[in-house]
């Protein structure tokens, strides 16, 4: 169960985010958006190694800014 | 000193609401501020609606309770707000574009046809208002009464039901975009301040250490999962980033945005105010915690106590006053969305999916308001659980139910009427039975299986709404082009 919500919980917002991206930015972008957004988030927690604060940082600053330079870059 | 300070900072809300109430001619300056919002004015006034007393006062009982886990909750901003413009947000903004649609019912209705659902997506706008109400009420009493000490929950329930009351009647439901904005304002002063006093009086990240090593807490404070099982952490953060799309009181601020390629600087505005914001969540979750264990403060009986023992011992009274004022503001901004969203449907969406409209619906809408209160209050009343608790099983009605509906099927073609009433039934019975997550998930599932196999007519569910960059020049020649662009039968993506 454990497994599955972790899956559910990458899964399920990088597929969304993917989707909104290609509207914006085209297919390619929305590929690139999904996959790294995915990769992400198990790759900051094993960053991370237990530290929240990092974690913070990586999982959610770093994401954040750069979704939010990406959009005001533009797109279509 | 302190009440001087709440009492000044409603006298300013009162005056933003007369200035603004002058400006308000039309249903549509009144339903959707006149589409004249900027991106610096739609990012404060979100901001300001989405966090509430579910942050300031629940964020840092949860936090006392299960460690800095409970910001499993509040992770997902990270992505939220390029999630929100990306997807439903364009699409809610070329709705609103058409006359007459000023809510999500009526976006609803726009895009799928019909009278059942939009009904539906009603009546879970109300269900889901009546218990963030609740939570509104609930979080503020809780303030006061571990402000006003003695005074009983039930008592404290009555007077936030009062100034509540008085709030929305005074002004507050025709002007709420430009209150948020004030609010919005005041709440990232205040959570900056606090979070510095926070470290100041809890000897700063050093300070904070102590907490790992104290009895009463543990090395799991600081832990990645704390006191959450590893499941739950994940469940808050797949059903609080999911199910942001499905939350009105930001939904509906999409209507208001003047133009469409603003939504490009929202990301950044929304999401950096909102890390700003969480500043409070962590500050005070954090320095409450150090303090019992450094053996300033004794134990918190009731953990969501934190904020008001916070403000009450730690914070000077100008200080004190302006946080609880920034407080208040947060409770007032979102409760006065939801009483505005929860009267609209009550008085709006659900009549005229009946084909009965009101006639007056002004004053129906404020004995709407006042008998909506009512409610919530009960609600609050009856409530012996952690605020923050409380907040989650009051955002999994609108994530469950609405969520899949709006953040896929509106611009996804294949989605039909068919798939999304489907989705938001399976919401609405599954929220309050199962865990929200769980919820989120079928009610997420039912919508794509629906979208993937469809039956009948269901396929070609209805009008989509197009970016303008895809129409054709040609179709923008005419008014019929005008609303082909806007819904063409052409798939966004």
């Amino acid at each position: 169960m454990t497994v599955l919500a972790g899956l559910l919980a990458v899964a399920v917002p990088a597929a969304l985010l993917a989707h909104g991206a290609a509207g914006r930015f085209g297919p390619r972008t929305a590929a690139a958006v999904g996959i790294t957004f995915a990769l992400w988030l198990p790759a900051s927690f094993r960053l991370a190694d237990g530290s929240v604060v990092l974690l913070l940082l990586l999982g959610v600053g770093i994401p954040a800014a750069t979704l939010a330079a990406l959009s005001w870059r533009g797109g279509r | 000193m302190i009440l001087l300070g709440v009492l000044a900072y409603l006298g300013l809300v009162a005056a933003i609401g007369v200035w603004a109430s002058s400006r308000t001619r039309s249903p549509r300056d009144y339903f959707i501020a006149g589409q004249r919002l900027g991106p610096w004015g739609l990012g404060l006034a979100t901001m300001s609606a989405s966090f509430s007393g579910f942050v300031f006062v629940g964020g840092p009982g949860l936090t006392y309770r299960v460690g800095l886990a409970s910001l499993w909750i509040v992770a997902p901003v990270g992505f939220t707000a390029a999630l929100l413009c990306w997807t439903v947000g364009p699409a809610l903004r070329r709705l609103a574009a058409d006359d007459g649609v000023y809510t999500i019912p009526d976006a609803v209705a726009r895009r799928f046809g019909g009278r059942l659902l939009p009904a539906l997506t009603a009546v879970a706008i109300v269900w889901g208002a009546v218990a963030y109400l609740g939570l509104q009420v609930h979080a503020l009493s809780v303030l006061l009464s571990g402000w006003l000490d003695g005074w009983p929950l039930v008592g404290a329930c009555a007077l936030c039901l009062l100034v509540l009351l008085a709030y929305s009647l005074a002004g507050g439901m025709v002007a709420g975009a430009y209150t948020d904005i004030a609010q919005g304002m005041l709440m990232l002063l205040v959570s900056v301040a606090v979070f510095v006093q926070a470290l100041r009086v809890s000897g700063g990240l050093a300070g904070w250490q102590a907490v790992a090593a104290s009895p009463e807490f543990g090395d799991w404070f600081f832990a990645a999962f704390g006191r959450l099982t590893p499941g739950t952490a994940f469940g808050f953060y797949f059903l609080f980033g999911v199910g942001v799309c499905g939350q009105p009181h930001l939904l509906h601020k999409f209507f208001m945005i003047e133009r469409e390629r603003d939504l490009a600087r929202l990301p950044a505005i929304l999401a950096g105010s909102q890390m700003l914001c969480l500043l409070t969540w962590i500050g005070i979750g954090c320095a409450i915690p150090a303090l019992v264990a450094q053996g300033a403060e004794p134990p918190l009986v009731r953990p969501d106590d934190a904020a008001a023992r916070f403000l009450i011992g730690h914070c000077a009274p100008p200080l004190a006053a302006l946080t609880l004022a920034g407080v208040v503001a947060a409770v007032m901004s979102t409760a006065d969305s939801f009483l505005n969203l929860a009267s609209a449907a009550l008085v709006r969406d659900l009549p005229r999916a009946w084909g009965a409209p009101v006639r007056n619906e002004l004053a129906a809408a404020r004995v709407a308001s006042v008998a909506v209160l009512g409610l919530a209050t009960a609600f609050a009343v009856g409530q012996g659980e952690l605020v923050a608790l409380v907040g989650a099983s009051a955002f999994a009605v609108f994530a469950a139910s609405l969520a899949p509906t709006l953040a896929l099927g509106l611009s996804w073609e294949r989605v039909g009427r068919g798939a999304a009433t489907a989705s938001v039934v399976t919401g609405l019975v599954l929220a309050p039975a199962l865990d929200g997550a769980v919820a989120l998930a079928a009610s997420l599932a039912v919508l794509v299986v629906g979208a993937c196999f469809p039956r009948g007519r269901s396929r070609r569910g209805g009008t989509t709404p197009r970016s303008p960059a895809r129409a054709s020049p040609a179709a923008d020649a005419s008014p019929v082009g005008r609303r082909a662009t806007r819904f063409s039968r052409t798939p966004v993506v």
